[in-house]
């Protein structure tokens, strides 16, 4: 039997500016087992950051998480004050961001960073707390630790800023990481080392992961399961190697056929057609009908619902409806 | 056209660089004393025919967006010859490089601040055929009406302002206007790397399309691999100013010679999960060294790992080792 670690249900997170309510996130569902890897993709406004960021609570106004329940060991986080919260966050749950300078402190060392994390959420003397910097700083590969712990971090590359913030995630052996776009501002062959760092130390520290990305390469390589977000919305979840062998709606058809292959040599790139919805603007029915091949009548008004259609897979689209199905 | 046959008629070339630089001077004390600089673009030479499009691939700073640049004298280059048709533009006066630039145009990669958010589409590609005074009136508009729809616009869209419009459209409206002139060359400075994955395909057919109408030619500078393999025919792989291979794509990929562009294409994650057991992977270690202080010898010594005691020193040139095949290494892989 797997156990849930995280239980995502029916979240619903809107934000209410003066031009009206964008419903940025509207009933997503998903799990996380334990030690598991969940990619979370999509494309620009389609809610998948809002999910990542409603699971700590990190929503700031005008955003505000209207319905749903975010359970993380059976316990519901949307219930908790910010001081029960802040206790999970950076401890049990931690993050990391796309921008990792954005993310550290300009006027403090990267080691003094660290250990403050630690020395939170942890009972640790000052010396024990640097210890344990120095030791994660060695584990994510950064040369020469104990120099660099004095280091501020605009002296550090992208790629080093980023082993920083994933030695600070991970410090407090966190039980889930969300990883938000990771490696999405790094050079290539940085990514690589970066993609390769994380997979050894989750098999190490046993950690659950939410890796939120646009980048089918990068689930492909890391995830076990991915959640497809299009338009504030969970539109297909499978296990990697189901939905790349065999992606059922048309969105991820089209996805995977929009990518271009370094492996390949000569094939027809295929695109979808149309425009991204943006979330201030949302079209009727399926979201995704104005850019569908296989629209119908039914996708203009009607939206479809999240159906379970076994393997521990689900699909929200009208051409799969009629099957004998469960809902999630 | 095939490419042996155009290697026959070498004054074909479109376009050809020899030895170009772009030296920036960096001001290291705060009273401007100590002058570096930064050798953005150090000593390159390429080629392009007719036709043809070649893909510049590397990643930040390598000093790819420099030499796009350059070539349009964006950026005035420190030396070397852009030889275009037969002309050295970094010879030619102001005025005449003015008339050249009908020629030569430039999409750039941010399709929100490359567009005027004060013209309306219309004006936008308008402007390039007003200011060179190849239409007015009547014409002018048929002009501009048929170019929004050879790029997939819809002709209702003209009198919108830029805002209106999402990433992937304004990149149309980009690519109308530097059609608008018939060009012979397009500098594409990373067209689709700020584009969502399902419209960054749309843009690259786009491309592919327009070049095979209007017999175009391309220079597509990105540093996302597969997209660059996807439209380019040769591709030229920079490092640190500098040009480490080139060659055609099929070479490229099939016959790899340089140890950086081998971590460079095994370090793209491929989108297929059954593969991510089976590649092997080069994880090119490290990252770019300060590039004021450039190493003497390979600049790529310091992460390769087939560095010897000649790439610390030496300098390897830029070699042709089979047709068409260039590569700057010591030691190419086989």
């Amino acid at each position: 039997m797997v156990e849930k670690l995280l239980e995502v249900k029916n979240l619903y997170t809107h934000f209410f500016t003066e031009q009206g309510v964008i419903p940025s996130v509207n009933g997503v569902s998903f799990s996380v087992n334990k030690g598991e890897i969940v990619g979370i993709v999509g494309e620009s406004g389609c809610g998948k950051s809002v999910t990542s960021l409603s699971i700590l609570q990190l929503i700031d106004k005008p955003g505000k998480i209207v319905n749903g329940e975010v359970l993380f060991n059976g316990e519901d986080l949307i219930k908790l004050n910010e001081k029960q919260i802040k206790k999970i966050r950076g401890n049990r749950i931690s993050m990391i961001f796309q921008e990792p300078l954005t993310s550290l402190n300009p006027v403090f060392t990267v080691g003094n960073q660290i250990s403050e994390a630690i020395r939170i959420h942890q009972k640790v003397n000052k010396q024990q707390a640097k210890d344990k910097a120095i030791e994660m700083l060695r584990k994510v590969g950064i040369p020469n630790p104990e120099k660099q712990y004095y280091s501020f971090p605009h002296l550090l590359s992208g790629g080093m800023r980023q082993r920083v913030m994933i030695a600070m995630a991970l410090s407090c052996n966190p039980e889930l990481l969300i990883a938000d776009e990771p490696t999405t501002a790094l050079d290539v062959t940085i990514q690589a080392q970066i993609l390769s760092l994380m997979k050894n130390l989750i098999e190490e520290l046993q950690t659950s992961i939410i890796i939120i990305t646009h980048d089918l390469g990068v689930v492909a390589e890391m995830v076990d399961r991915v959640v497809v977000m299009y338009g504030g919305e969970i539109v297909e979840q499978a296990s990697v190697y189901d939905l790349f062998e065999n992606p059922r709606h048309p969105y991820t058809q089209g996805l995977l056929k929009s990518t271009p292959k370094v492996h390949e040599l000569e094939y027809e790139l295929e695109s979808i057609d149309g425009n991204v919805p943006s979330p201030d603007n949302m079209p009727t029915g399926c979201k995704f009908h104005p850019r569908c091949p296989f629209a119908m009548d039914k996708c203009k008004e009607e939206d479809p619902s999240l159906l379970s259609v076994g393997n521990d897979s689900a699909i929200k689209c009208w051409l799969y409806q009629d099957r004998k199905v469960v809902q999630v | 056209m095939s490419v042996v046959e155009v290697k026959e008629k070498t004054n074909n070339y479109l376009l050809q660089i020899e030895g170009l630089k772009k030296h920036f001077p960096v001001s290291t004390t705060i009273f401007g004393k100590t002058k570096q600089t930064l050798k953005a673009v150090d000593g390159i030479d390429l080629y392009l025919k007719k036709g043809e499009t070649l893909g510049i691939v590397g990643e930040s700073g390598c000093g790819k967006s420099t030499t796009g640049n350059t070539i349009l004298r964006l950026i005035e280059p420190t030396e070397g010859k852009i030889i275009f048709e037969g002309e050295d533009l970094v010879k030619l006066s102001k005025k005449k490089m003015q008339e050249i630039r009908k020629d030569i145009q430039m999409i750039f990669q941010d399709p929100f601040s490359s567009l005027n958010p004060r013209m309306k589409v219309f004006d936008i590609i308008a402007e390039p055929l007003r200011t060179h005074g190849v239409a007015k009136g009547k014409g002018l508009e048929d002009m501009v009406y048929e170019l929004i729809e050879t790029v997939g616009l819809d002709r209702s869209l003209a009198k919108r302002f830029p805002h209106e419009f999402s990433g992937g459209q304004r990149q149309r409206i980009g690519i109308a206007r530097a059609i608008a002139l018939k060009p012979k060359l397009i500098i594409c400075d990373e067209p689709v790397s700020a584009l969502d994955v399902s419209i960054q395909a749309q843009i690259l057919n786009l491309l592919l399309d327009l070049q095979r109408k209007f017999d175009l030619t391309f220079i597509f500078i990105g540093h996302g691999i597969p997209a660059v393999k996807y439209i380019s025919d040769r591709i030229a792989v920079m490092y640190m100013g500098e040009v480490v291979e080139m060659t055609t794509k099929e070479k490229l990929f099939s016959e790899t010679k340089h140890p950086y562009t081998k971590g460079l294409i095994s370090a793209v994650p491929i989108p297929d999960p059954k593969l991510r057991d089976k590649t092997e992977r080069v994880i090119i270690e490290n990252d770019i060294p300060d590039q004021l202080n450039l190493p003497e010898g390979c600049r790529f010594y310091s992460r390769c790992p087939f560095g010897t005691e000649r790439c610390k020193v030496e300098k390897p040139k830029l070699n042709e080792i089979s047709n068409e095949h260039y590569v700057a290494c010591h030691y190419p892989l086989n």
